[in-house]
């Protein structure tokens, strides 16, 4: 069953509180269209408010279905264990940094909190995150924030963190 | 300057506790294209975790730079809310609420807001009617994706800030 994108707009006030609401829009149109259509949105929902505009974005859920993903947790897995992961980018100073939760511990090299680049799920994921995904027409290569592409490996370990 | 889209991989573990991350990625690709992505990732990383991978969303920011009249009144406040209350074609409730809606739009003696002012009809058909893009019209629905076609209330309240709007 199809779920409608969500675009969301957030505000903050004179006394710098923030807000957000959402409106739903359906499937099936491009990226170009839903930009167009939140830009007018934005402008009609500034025309009645005094807030301003902080940012405007759309979301779209992509389907699992299909995949041969997990149907049940792992005994003890836990989002407060993670998998710390640094990437550098094609521009140095510039770093892709993220911690995936309920990192599975098989992948952590004995008495080490490093991560084992030599384990095939972990070596398929980096060569994924340096080299890119093949896509029908092309190959999506996974960036930092500001769009540099993701060069190489910096360093993986196991941290913990908290329940978020 | 240009933001990269963002695929946040939502996951959960065996307490049923949830967290996410991020993956970046370029700008010049269709939505086809990026779900082809967020699929075959969730694949690599259902492999190296012990959670389940509960969703993948794909998150586009606008570029809002180029908005007018985009400033804040020295009374604004985000907690005095415009609350809209829309039934769908199979008469579904849709909410949507703006906050730090404009006094100047309630109706005096009431707080009723007043649906024929420029601003506020304006809003209200939009969501209604939709909003024509190059090629189509966009027209805002629920969860389901059933359109919206009527306006059931437009009124002020108030809500504490913080919470979801």
């Amino acid at each position: 069953m199809p779920f409608a994108v969500t675009t969301r707009y957030d505000f903050i006030d004179a006394k710098g509180k923030t807000s957000f609401t959402k409106i739903r829009v359906p499937t099936g149109f491009s990226i170009a269209q839903y930009l167009e259509f939140i830009l007018a949105m934005c402008q009609l929902i500034i025309s009645n408010i005094g807030a301003r505009i902080t940012s405007a974005s759309i979301t779209f859920s992509i389907s699992l279905a299909g995949l041969s993903l997990k149907t049940v947790a792992d005994v003890l897995s836990d989002v407060a264990q993670k998998g710390y992961f640094a990437f550098s980018t094609t521009t140095n100073g510039f770093f892709k940094r993220f911690r995936i939760p309920t990192f599975d511990e098989a992948n952590i090299e004995a008495d080490s909190d490093v991560v084992s680049e030599i384990d095939v799920n972990v070596a398929a994921f980096i060569a994924a995150m340096e080299n890119g995904v093949v896509v029908t027409g092309g190959t999506i290569q996974p960036t930092d924030e500001r769009l540099h592409d993701i060069q190489s490996l910096s360093e993986a370990r196991e941290v913990f963190r908290r329940k978020r | 300057m240009a933001r990269a889209f963002a695929l946040t991989y939502t996951y959960e573990d065996d307490s049923g506790n949830t967290a996410t991350h991020d993956i970046h990625v370029p700008t010049a690709f269709s939505i086809a294209q990026f779900t082809e992505f967020g699929r075959a990732m969730a694949d690599f990383l259902d492999n190296i975790v012990g959670g389940l991978i509960k969703s993948v969303d794909l998150t586009i920011t606008a570029d809002i730079s180029g908005l007018l009249l985009n400033f804040v009144d020295p009374l604004s406040d985000v907690e005095e809310v415009g609350s809209f209350q829309f039934a769908t074609a199979d008469n579904r409730a849709v909410l949507v609420n703006l906050p730090a809606i404009d006094e100047n739009t309630v109706l005096a003696g009431s707080d009723d807001l007043n649906q024929i002012d420029g601003g506020i009809a304006a809003f209200i058909t939009a969501m209604e009617t939709g909003i024509a893009v190059t090629g189509g019209t966009i027209s805002p629905c629920d969860v389901n994706e059933d359109s919206i076609v009527d306006t059931v209330y437009a009124r002020e309240s108030f809500r504490s800030s913080g919470k979801r709007r």
